[in-house]
């Protein structure tokens, strides 16, 4: 601890050298009863004066605000801007601030983390702003801030600080990988298959929702070949049938209780397929979707696919926490009973899943009603392999990726 | 980098006037001064710019190590004198700061080279007492203080820019010897980095950086602080109080020293002392009637000490012994005798030597107590010796000022005439008679010493042809033989082929080469004298100055040393137009031998904007002295009187202890106590009684009220200021903010009680994320109020940082509730 603090104000190590050179001086001087040191000593206690008295009053006119990204992937890189405003009559100059970010919610417990950006000058009346750079690896919800100002100018002895409660949050989402041809494959049939009885009057029944690009697996009788000609790339047509569609990730967070890293990594990529998958129906749009997030907590999200329903489906997962607790079956009997009967449920789970365990899953199978809703359940899992099918993710970057 | 670079000169600029300091306090010895300036200079560009010379730490190391074994030899150097140390500590620091230069430069380098160049200023003002020293410290507190802010700035730069930081960490963690770690960096490079932490986050240095701290704003900004610096050292420096000095204080290296008028001065300490510089006092003649100083048109002579016999074996003249000299203290001004006042200021870094009375002190002779003057200074008559006496002569110094009347009369008769003041008779008879006659002898070879002298004086006085039956005429014909032949060369030392050793050094001079300093002059005219069977001693003390025309004063160095002779002259024999009526007992009568080429003579300066401003240097020189170099309690008592006279004096009479003693007399008298006859009454053992009995309940009483209201006040000052760093505040803030969110704690409820039923109550809520927060706030104050632990600064940040949080969080859930608040457990 710091023994001298007023009023923020501290003294630095570099001063306290200064300070104790000075003493040595004072007392050579007064002992020998040397005038000349004596001059020396007072001329070392000027600056130090001077240095408290000018950082005593240049933090005391500063505003300061931030600008962050509220969403970013993980592994993506963003920056944040600091602007400082200098509302005093003197323009102050070496201004350190730092700024924290530490994660609130998440898988992985990172050690908080600083960075400090240095301002030159900060002319008064007027503004200025500076930025720093930063990735982060791991999904999860983070604090940024509060932020530490110092200033040491202009000798480095003492050192003015101020913590400003200035706190924004950032969300960072999993991984986004590419899903596959397999998949869309997966959703057609959804529509072709399960759907199909409502669509019992033909393929263009329903009303006309809108237009949007040709994507693989879609069917060549969607084709508006007029629009198709004007734009000069094929677009297709969308109904409010397929609007309708109700659709089901139910992403399962459960590892064994000591789990491997292989396990953890079944697992991210499970995570990453589910944002993935949220992220390709919210481009398609049109879709109505219910996200369940089995973790620690159970979360939620049911909805049509739309850019505010992604960004609480992507918060959701970014903030899924792994669990050894095995509520797997309540929670897919929860979904069954409160999703709308024609939904089809995707299961995603880093270890396979096996529906026809009688013994596991024994409440599903004893309940007739519930035993014939399995049919509309699809397990995907990441151990088994059956999760490369549908979904691809490139690998990590390695520490001499980011250098170069 | 810019920044770096300004440093790198800025810190070059500072060791050269640090390596200058020292070749100022050198006296000539300053070629490794000044070699350290080029190497300053040079390293920038070789070093630093170039990278033509970069000294890795093994050679570095190497080099400091021969640089302290060849300052350890200097040193212990005979012979071994404080100034001798000073040189030799002074060369280390030059070493090692040339040895620093040349290396590659890192932050470590910087603070030694800073810190070398600090001690080189502390070694300067050891050796180099004068103004000029006052002076270059002026550009070298600039100079300091721009290389402070740059080095600063650079520090800060490394500390926000990883990159730069890494280059900077290159060079300081460079294996001292690389030979034994290259295996261990082999290793290192195959080891696997493991994967990338969670969070990486890079500041970077703006853009402006370079411009803002090269600009003239920065300059100004140092411009401004080397002004403020400056009035804080005028300030503090003469506010600092001082304490009375004593057996601590010495004097250092190139300082101090005496004036050399001992009892006894040898023919080669005379010559060694007029060829120093050194400031001995400083005399301003003043008209009392006007109060005007007046500029002494000639050389006035300020009297010291008296040479009687001269020791042939020794080359020395001893002052004897006389020991019924007449010692009063200074008479009062005789009436009708025109009269100036003569005010010295002593140089307190010279001490003048002592004589039987006390400290030798120097005037124009014969001088007079003024109203001004001490008592402490008492005149020998006898011998024409004015002293300081001391109560305790161990300690004894010159005062620092001193005043006496002193006569003003010009090259006349009058002015050569002083009259004796004690009645010849008895063994005063006999001094002059016999002692102020007597021709040394050789012992060792049992013959007469000065048969040349003898024969030249003879010779003279038949040339001359002066009556050998009037004393003053052969005295002044001797005087005028040395002063007017043109025979005779001034000069400081004798030439070694001029040297006869078979011969006696005055026989030598007036016979053979006829070279000499003042001493010389004197010793022969007074041989010559005593031939002629006149009574003549040696008086030495210094002759003329350096009139300054801005101080009005004369200033006296120890090269205005000057011997000349003292004759005396009975009451029959004074010359008209002076009478044996004013000099009944006689007088002695002023012989100045020595011809006028004397070089420092000179009274005025010589003139014209030089000389002008040459006054103003040496003007600065005494008030620096003076009010710097000098200063003590009794300076700063006289600096501080005028005001402190003005604000005690209506308090005057509250420090007063005889007044207190009257008043406390008169209360008891009135009480019917007298204690005039004595404090053992039986009254006053009572009172006295009850006083400390009084005393002591009202001790207790205070003691046992603060003992219950202490834990209290610190209680209430802990929650009134959280942010002092009593180790506990982050606590009272957790609660001010708490307070301010609608909880409040009550009295009754311990800290944990009123937790842990916030966490009931915030479990399930928007505030739910504060609950971790306030326990472990919690958790940490029971630590360290009943635990005796201690938080790091680290954690206290922590802490302080996770309330900023807490806070946020509770305002967070203030909006939301739309403003309700919870009333408190």
């Amino acid at each position: 601890m710091n023994w001298f603090r007023f009023r923020g104000v501290t003294i630095t190590r570099e001063g306290l050298y200064y300070l104790l050179v000075f003493l040595f001086i004072l007392v050579g001087a007064i002992i020998r009863d040397f005038q000349l040191l004596m001059v020396l000593a007072c001329m070392l206690l000027g600056p130090i004066i001077y240095n408290a008295l000018f950082v005593y009053r240049s933090l005391r006119g500063l505003r300061f605000t931030r600008r962050v990204p509220g969403f970013i992937g993980c592994g993506d890189s963003f920056f944040v801007d600091l602007n400082i405003a200098n509302v005093a009559r003197k323009t102050c100059y070496a201004v350190v601030v730092r700024d924290e970010i530490e994660q609130i919610e998440g898988a992985f417990t990172d050690e908080p983390q600083h960075v400090e950006t240095f301002f030159a000058r900060i002319p008064r009346r007027d503004e200025t702003h500076s930025n720093y750079r930063g990735v982060i690896h791991h999904r999860g919800k983070y604090r940024i801030g509060p932020l530490t100002v110092t200033t040491a100018f202009p000798l480095g002895m003492m050192r003015s600080t101020r913590i400003e409660n200035v706190i924004d949050h950032l969300v960072v989402t999993p991984r986004i990988g590419m899903m596959t041809p397999a998949w869309r494959r997966l959703i057609q049939m959804d529509k072709t298959g399960f759907s199909s009885s409502r669509r019992r009057h033909g393929l263009l029944e329903g009303d006309f929702y809108g237009l949007r690009d040709w994507r693989n697996g879609d069917s060549k009788q969607w084709i508006h070949w007029r629009s198709s000609a004007k734009r000069g790339q094929l677009v297709v047509r969308q109904f409010e049938k397929q609007n309708q569609q109700d659709f089901a990730l139910f992403v399962e967070a459960n590892v064994p209780q000591n789990p491997s890293p292989e396990d953890l990594a079944a697992l991210e990529l499970t995570i990453s397929m589910a944002a993935t998958a949220v992220q390709d129906l919210a481009a398609i749009g049109g879709c109505h979707l219910q996200l369940v997030c089995r973790g620690e907590k159970t979360n939620s999200v049911a909805g049509n696919v739309n850019q505010a329903f992604m960004v609480q489906a992507l918060t959701n997962l970014a903030v899924l926490t792994k669990t050894h607790q095995d509520g797997f079956e309540n929670a897919l009997v929860e979904c069954l009973l409160t999703a709308k009967p024609s939904t089809r449920i995707i299961v995603l789970s880093g270890a396979t899943i096996d529906l026809t365990d009688t013994s596991r899953f024994e409440k599903l199978w004893r309940d007739t009603q519930l035993r014939a809703e399995l049919g509309r359940i699809k397990t995907i899992s990441a151990e088994s392999g059956e999760i490369d099918t549908y979904f691809h993710l490139p690998p990590l970057p390695t520490v001499e990726d980011e250098e170069e | 980098m810019k920044v770096e670079r300004l440093l790198q000169i800025s810190l070059a600029t500072l060791a050269a006037i640090g390596s200058l300091l020292l070749a100022v306090g050198q006296y000539g010895n300053s070629i490794l001064p000044m070699l350290a300036t080029v190497a300053a200079f040079s390293s920038v560009y070789f070093t630093d710019i170039r990278g033509w010379i970069r000294l890795n730490r093994n050679i570095a190391n190497l080099a400091a190590l021969i640089a302290v074994m060849f300052s350890f030899i200097d040193f212990w150097e005979e012979p071994s004198t404080p100034a001798t140390k000073l040189h030799a500590i002074a060369k280390l620091l030059i070493y090692l700061q040339i040895v620093l230069l040349f290396q590659p430069k890192t932050t470590r380098v910087y603070w030694h080279l800073a810190i070398l160049s600090l001690l080189q200023v502390v070694v300067a003002a050891a050796l180099n007492l004068s103004v000029t020293f006052g002076i270059m410290l002026v550009p070298y507190m600039l100079a300091a203080l721009t290389t402070l802010s740059l080095f600063f700035i650079y520090r800060e730069a490394l500390r926000v820019d990883p990159q730069l930081r890494a280059a900077h960490d290159a060079i300081e963690n460079r294996p001292i010897f690389p030979v034994f770690s290259r295996s261990a960096e082999g290793n290192s490079s195959s080891v696997d980095r493991g994967p990338l932490v969670g969070i990486q986050l890079t500041g970077h240095l703006p853009a402006n950086l370079a411009a803002v701290f090269t600009s003239g704003k920065m300059f100004g900004q140092v411009s401004r602080m080397g002004v403020f610096t400056l009035c804080v050292t005028v300030i503090l420096f003469y506010l600092f109080p001082r304490i009375d000095q004593g057996r601590w204080s010495q004097s250092f290296g190139g300082a101090g020293g005496t004036t050399g008028f001992k009892d006894q001065i040898s023919l080669n300490s005379m010559g060694e002392m007029l060829q120093n510089d050194q400031s001995v006092m400083r005399v301003t003649l003043v008209d009392p009637t006007t109060e005007i100083p007046i500029e002494p048109q000639f050389e006035p002579y300020f009297r010291g000490t008296v040479l009687v016999n001269y020791v042939a074996s020794n080359r020395t003249w001893i002052s004897g012994s006389y020991a019924n000299a007449r010692v009063t203290q200074l008479e009062p001004p005789p009436d009708g005798k025109k009269l100036y006042r003569q005010e010295v200021t002593t140089n307190r870094n010279l001490q003048f030597d002592r004589t039987n009375e006390g400290t030798l002190l120097f005037s124009i002779y014969p001088a007079y107590a003024s109203e001004r003057t001490s008592r402490s200074i008492v005149d020998n008559q006898s011998l024409g010796i004015i002293s300081y006496e001391e109560s305790s002569p161990t300690l004894a110094r010159q005062p620092q000022e001193y005043e006496m009347m002193v006569p003003w009369t010009g090259l006349g008769l009058e002015g050569q005439l002083t009259p004796v003041r004690e009645p010849m008779v008895g063994r005063y008879r006999r001094y002059i008679d016999q002692e102020l006659t007597k021709i040394p002898l050789n012992k060792d070879i049992a013959d007469d010493l000065f048969d040349g002298i003898k024969q030249e004086a003879r010779d003279i006085l038949q040339r001359t042809e002066v009556d050998p039956a009037d004393p003053y005429q052969v005295m002044k014909a001797l005087e005028r033989h040395f002063v007017i032949d043109g025979n005779y060369t001034y000069s400081l030392g004798v030439p070694h082929h001029l040297r006869n050793p078979r011969l006696d050094p005055i026989e030598n001079f007036v016979v053979h080469h006829r070279t000499g300093h003042c001493e010389y002059f004197a010793s022969a005219l007074t041989i010559m004298l005593r031939a002629q069977g006149i009574p003549a001693r040696i008086v030495v003390g210094y002759k003329g100055g350096e009139y300054n025309s801005v101080g009005k004063y004369v200033a006296v160095k120890q090269l205005h040393a000057h011997a000349w002779v003292e004759a005396y002259l009975p009451a029959k024999a004074i010359p008209a137009p002076a009478t044996a009526e004013e000099f009944p007992y006689g007088a002695w009568v002023r012989l100045d031998p020595t011809p006028a080429s004397r070089p420092g003579s000179a009274l005025t300066n010589s003139g014209g904007m030089f000389g002008f401003a040459w006054d103003w240097f040496d003007y600065l020189e005494q008030g620096w002295r003076d009010y710097v170099v000098g200063m003590d309690r009794e300076r700063q008592n006289e600096i501080y009187e005028p005001f402190t006279k003005r604000i005690f004096k209506p308090f005057e009479g509250w420090f007063d202890r005889e007044l207190w003693g009257e008043w406390v007399r008169e209360k008891l008298a009135s009480l019917g106590i007298n204690i005039d006859e004595g404090f053992f009454s039986g009254y006053a053992s009572l009172i006295t009684m009850i006083l400390l009995l009084s005393t002591a309940v009202c001790f207790e009483l205070g003691r046992w009220l603060l003992r219950g209201i202490w834990p209290r006040l610190r209680v209430l000052w802990r929650k009134w200021f959280p942010n002092i760093p009593t180790g506990q505040g982050f606590y009272f803030k957790m609660e001010r903010i708490l307070s301010k969110a609608g909880w409040t704690r009550k009295p009754s409820t311990t800290p944990q009680e009123f937790v842990d039923a916030l966490t009931e109550r915030m479990t399930g809520t928007e505030n739910a994320e504060a609950v971790p927060i306030m326990q472990r706030v919690v958790a940490c104050y029971y630590g360290i109020r009943f635990g005796r632990q201690t938080l790091s600064d680290e954690q206290q940040r922590e802490l302080q940082i996770q309330l900023v949080a807490m806070q946020n969080i509770l305002q967070r859930g203030d909006r939301k509730r739309g403003g309700v608040i919870e009333t408190g457990p």
